[in-house]
């Protein structure tokens, strides 16, 4: 059973290698076909990232956008958390913001960017407000849906025990709401990086953003190309560190879900 | 002897949509302390809600609830109340679910070691303290929400259906069970059915409650104890009680079809 399992691992890994080497092919191919000019091979994006890096251009920048990022997900989940805890547990307050905070949801962060620019500048805070309202809204409805979806059964068997309002807090409510945050945190990584970026982008001082955007504006796609992988990189890693927590706070689940459905064809 | 808990013209009515559904009006009830007392009655009676108004998880409309001849308001420390749902909390172990009663006590680790242990082995669970609710069958389950509901050894228990998702045989091997930890504890038992047998295998008394929580029949069982919840049913009383409170329910069940 176990050789089994790390058959099927290998066989997983292997195919990732394979599947990566076959968009690199197909990549190659296309920057002949179509011209380097609009997709440059993987070559010129591997030169461009050995460039950057030996320059230094390449950690400058990574390290502004990975500031931006983590300070935006700092504020943006923690509001958010709070937030959601807070709206949860009123419902009657929550009831009546609703309607507003779906309208805020709805806008476009990225048309907030000017307003954003004017009231912050085009330093760090603008890019890190932009990213920590993007993250807000979806830390804050994981966490409210998770404060609603609390098992108003445990609730009551802990009221049983001659629980106060703390010990529901500490020992049903928070540990029931964890897996609803960490939801949200995954969802969240993606988009702080794309608020730091738009930031970025839009700005044009600094950053993997105004990498990508210079490069474009000197008609360099391996530049463009070159930042893009970097930034994939950023997430990659990011969303690593989310699964390791995952995995630490929901133990408990293992072997609750199947992660294959038997549908026959 | 004294009641332990004394219900007295208690109501309780709930707003469906439009309707006002009363499910208790007027109702009266006392438990004598040290009893074994079983309400039987067919679905939609009440009979939950009773439960849940005694547990102090409900508020009433009027009436109140006497504990020792207090009125209760609130949850009480000294009530353990096994619901019909499992409600073990499943991000913990079952070990650490059969102490959380005596965490929220603050009673020291050693102390909530010791008494977890004893309490996993008088209920069968031993070998799975460390599994998680969804590991265990529903039978365990019960166990193991039995077992926390013991842990702060509470000297009165309400039980609402607690063994009506089960299969017959374990049902009766749980019977068995609960008998054996019930007898000479002086523990008063309030439980809850709508099974007939397992009301008179369990209890001292059975109530039988009809719509809106009247009572059709109060009636004293007179099996000798200890009783075992199998081989009892062969004894010729048992079939006369079983017949009484066959025609008591059918009786319970009468009025609310005609309001259905």
């Amino acid at each position: 059973m176990r050789r089994l399992q790390r058959r099927r691992t290998l066989f997983i890994i292997g195919g990732r290698i394979l599947f990566l080497i076959l968009v690199i092919i197909a990549w190659q191919i296309a920057s002949e076909k179509i011209g380097p000019l609009f997709i440059c091979s993987p070559l010129a994006v591997f030169l461009q990232l050995r460039d950057w890096t030996l320059d230094g251009t390449l950690w400058y920048n990574t390290q502004v956008t990975l500031e931006e990022t983590l300070l935006g997900l700092l504020f943006g989940v923690s509001t958010g958390i709070v937030a959601g805890f807070l709206l949860g547990l009123q419902p009657i307050l929550g009831k009546i913001l609703d309607p507003f905070i779906i309208g805020l949801y709805s806008i476009p962060k990225v048309a907030l960017a000017p307003l954003f620019i004017l009231w912050f500048g085009f330093e760090l805070e603008m890019k890190v407000v932009l990213a920590a309202v993007t993250v807000f809204f979806l830390v804050f409805f994981n966490t409210l849906t998770g404060v609603r979806e609390v098992d108003q059964n445990l609730v009551d068997a802990v009221r049983l025990m001659g629980a106060k309002r703390r010990d529901i807090m500490l020992k049903v409510i928070i540990p029931s709401t964890t897996g609803y945050v960490l939801t949200g945190l995954h969802m969240a990584i993606p988009y702080a990086l794309v608020g730091a970026v738009i930031g970025e982008v839009i700005s044009v001082n600094r950053g993997l953003g105004y990498l990508i955007n210079n490069s474009a504006s000197q008609f360099s796609p391996a530049g463009i190309f070159a930042a893009l992988v970097v930034l994939t990189i950023i997430a990659g890693l990011l969303n690593g560190v989310v699964d390791v927590l995952d995995r630490a706070t929901s133990r408990w689940k293992a072997g609750m879900h199947t992660t294959s459905k038997i549908i026959p064809l | 002897m004294t009641a332990i808990i004394r219900v007295e013209q208690l109501k309780k009515s709930f707003i469906r949509g439009e309707q006002e559904i009363t499910v208790l009006a007027n109702m009266n009830l006392e438990i004598e302390q040290g009893s074994f007392v079983v309400v039987v009655g067919p679905s939609g009676c009440g009979k939950s809600t009773l439960l849940n108004i005694i547990a102090g998880l409900l508020p009433a409309n009027a009436g109140h609830v006497y504990y020792k001849e207090h009125a209760m308001v609130d949850t009480h420390s000294e009530v353990g109340y096994l619901t019909q749902k499992d409600t073990l909390m499943p991000w913990r172990t079952v070990e650490r679910n059969i102490k959380m009663p005596l965490e929220i006590r603050g009673v020291n680790k050693e102390e909530r070691q010791r008494k977890a242990r004893e309490l996993i082995a008088s209920v069968g669970l031993k070998g799975f303290e460390k599994h998680y609710p969804h590991e265990l069958s529903g039978g365990m389950l019960r166990r193991a929400c039995l077992a926390r509901m013991l842990s702060t050894s509470p000297e009165t228990l309400l039980m609402d259906e607690p063994f009506g998702a089960l299969d017959a045989q374990l049902r009766m091997e749980l019977q068995t069970e609960l008998l054996r930890l019930w007898l000479g504890s002086n523990r008063s038992v309030l439980f809850i059915t709508h099974d007939i047998e397992e009301a008179i295998v369990l209890g001292d008394r059975v109530v039988v409650l009809g719509t809106e929580g009247r009572i059709i029949l109060d009636e004293n069982i007179e099996l000798p104890r200890p009783r075992d919840a199998v081989t009892i049913r062969f004894q010729p009383e048992f079939a006369q009680v079983h017949h009484r409170l066959w025609s008591a329910l059918t009786e319970a069940r009468k009025p609310q079809e005609v309001s259905a």
